[in-house]
């Protein structure tokens, strides 16, 4: 009897090849799949991960928004020092002004004094990439001392605090929950002039235009931030409407169709050391009054 | 003998055929967990901010503080008007945990659906104050999920 | 002895399967990264609230013990985590009162998973008068054209019961908060 030692029956190979290619489509199927599944956890990781730090930041700024040390007045090395020029830049939103991709969106810029020798300006606005890019990202910048003689000290510039960023609205209201407008005073549109931002107005530290003495009248802030994965998710294209805040202080797009995948994040935030909430003063009054916080 | 030899080759494919499928479909269901792991956990990022938005609600607004007792077991957030803020306030809360109007997708032939986060029958947002203290309680995923914050207002 | 041509097919098999796992692992790690990050944030703010709630706390006790706010003593040994380090526009740790507590003895009224979770906060703050710009506070400073003592709150909020709470090991968060009495 011989002995097969060499090559393979007909059945074998016949089996051995479907059972390779049925290997082979399997593995292919699923690095396929892989490859998409990847792409979605991870661009959605990432939106994740910068909204979050976000609105942290833009919250904890918020919250400082108009806290003036004791001492910044007598002692500050700026040249703002009276009590009327400081309570004139302590917040600012100024509307559809460097708006982003959609034209839309906000600039907010905030103040604080955290010591007798220190204040923080710090601005949030979108801005477009460079080289040829047509997104745009949400940058943050700190300035201190902004009133310096010899000029601030710019800690931060210009960082690049969220990538991708379709849309950025603040709102603000007041002690009745209110929009209130316009509060800006400085980098101000056509939107707040029309609103009557440059109208002289008397407030107990002497007289200010309209738009600088409502900061002081600020009891919430509200923040939309609409951001998109930086590359693309979806098999299929198709349209997102994204309507941010209410109309007209707020943003209404329809964004083309495309493959990417968008979050809308919300926060919005007491003002603690803008206007304080109203205190019922009892008669025999035993009322704390004047209260401010500051955190780092 | 030449038996052997056949039959050790198709036992072999067919045990190794065995053990890709068992990776691939381990890889499917992992992958499956994790992308639905990752929906969750955004919309709990976004519950977080939400629970934030409640507390500073309650603490700009200390004297009437009861007023922000708040819950909500079904899913489905209807406003109530008013002019008061707590009441401002409290219909702000029930838009914005239904995302209401932020983003909507094209569905089918040019309508637009709503995107929101997942609700299930078990699930509750629920605020309770009482001594001058405010609560969150925000249970997502039938339940188990459970976002606790607390807070002494007045 | 058993001949295998095919030999090579096993170890390619496991190997595949190794390759395969090891891809759905990877993108678990990535989720799991967003929920653990989410976690943190979920402590971190209610530790932000532990601390607000110590600035509410000392004003109630402000509003009801007006005759202690005027000598003030060195609070340093009574201070477990709350320490002057976080405050830099304050030197020394000269106040009038200094209290802590753990959420769950305030904040009233919970039970299970709940007050298990507030248990493991707390908030630790004292009052003192506002400092000079040099950072002393050994006497009262004034608001401008009135007769109201500036106080100041220093409260922190730990993500730690009130007695193992160092600022080593746990994440503090340091508010000051600065008041007048509407009585003054």
């Amino acid at each position: 009897m011989k002995k097969k030692t060499l090559g393979f029956t007909l059945t074998e190979t016949l089996v051995a090849i479907v059972i390779g290619m049925i290997s082979v489509a399997a593995a292919f199927s699923a690095y396929n799949y892989f490859n998409k599944s990847y792409a979605s956890i991870s661009q959605k990781s990432a939106i994740s991960k910068s909204a979050r730090e976000a609105l942290t930041a833009i919250a904890r700024d918020l919250r400082n928004a108009g806290y003036i040390d004791p001492n910044y007045v007598a002692y500050s090395p700026e040249s703002n020092r009276t009590e009327r020029t400081v309570r004139m830049n302590m917040l600012s939103v100024s509307q559809k002004r460097f708006g982003g991709k959609y034209g839309q969106s906000d600039y907010l810029q905030l103040w604080y004094a955290n010591s007798a020798t220190q204040s923080r300006y710090i601005t949030y606005y979108l801005r477009q990439y460079q080289g040829g890019n047509s997104n745009y990202y949400l940058s943050r910048s700190v300035l201190l001392n902004r009133h310096h003689p010899q000029g601030g000290n710019q800690l931060i510039d210009n960082e690049l605090f969220v990538p991708y960023v379709e849309d950025f609205q603040v709102i603000l209201r007041d002690k009745d929950g209110k929009v209130l407008v316009p509060v800006c005073s400085s980098g101000c549109g056509s939107i707040e002039d029309g609103q009557g931002r440059g109208n002289v107005v008397s407030t107990p530290y002497g007289q200010m235009t309209s738009g600088q003495a409502n900061a002081m009248d600020v009891h919430t802030a509200e923040i939309y931030l609409t951001v998109r994965s930086p590359k693309e998710v979806y098999s299929k294209a198709r349209r997102t409407k994204i309507q941010n805040g209410e109309s007209p202080h707020g943003s209404n797009l329809t964004i083309p169709a495309d493959k990417y995948h968008r979050e809308t994040f919300f926060v919005s935030v007491h003002t603690r050391n803008l206007a304080t909430p109203q205190v019922k003063i009892a008669s025999s009054g035993q009322s704390i009054g004047v209260g401010t916080g500051y955190n780092k | 003998m030449e038996k052997n030899i056949k039959g050790i080759s198709i036992l072999e494919s067919l045990v190794c055929l065995v053990i890709i499928g068992i990776g691939f479909v381990a890889m499917l269901q992992l992958s499956s967990f994790s992308i639905n792991a990752m929906d969750r956990s955004l919309e709990k990022n976004k519950l977080n901010f939400l629970s934030e938005m409640v507390l500073e609600d309650m603490i700009g607004d200390p004297d009437n503080a009861s007023n922000y007792a708040f819950n909500q077991t079904n899913c489905n957030y209807s406003t109530q008007g008013g002019t008061e803020l707590h009441k401002k306030n409290k219909d702000k809360w029930r838009n914005k945990l239904e995302e209401k109007n932020q983003i909507k997708f094209e569905k089918g032939s040019g309508g637009f659906k709503d995107k929101k986060p997942k609700c299930v029958s078990g699930d509750s947002k629920k605020t309770i104050v009482s001594g001058g203290v405010g609560r969150v309680n925000f249970f997502t995923g039938k339940g188990k999920r459970k976002k606790y914050l607390g807070v002494i207002v007045k | 002895m058993k001949n295998r041509e095919k030999g090579f097919a096993l170890p390619v098999a496991l190997l595949l399967l190794v390759v395969m796992t090891l891809m759905g692992v990877v993108l678990v790690s990535i989720s799991a990264g967003d929920i653990k990050a989410n976690s943190e944030k979920d402590n971190s703010q209610q530790a932000f609230y532990a601390a607000e709630s110590g600035i509410t706390h000392a004003k109630k006790w402000m509003k009801t013990n007006t005759d202690k706010l005027s000598t003030q003593k060195n609070l340093n040994n009574k201070l477990n985590f709350c320490k002057t380090s976080f405050f830099p526009n304050l030197i020394g740790t000269n106040g009038f009162y200094t209290s802590r507590e753990n959420l769950n003895t305030v904040i009233t009224g919970t039970s299970g998973d709940e007050q298990r979770r507030l248990s493991k906060f707390s908030f630790e703050y004292f009052i003192a008068y506002s400092p000079n710009q040099d950072g002393n506070n050994n006497s009262p400073k004034k608001k401008p054209n009135t007769n109201k003592t500036y106080y100041t709150i220093y409260s922190c909020g730990c993500d730690g019961p009130k007695n193992t709470c160092r600022s080593q090991n746990n994440k503090v968060v340091a508010l000051e908060a600065v008041v007048t009495l509407a009585t003054q």
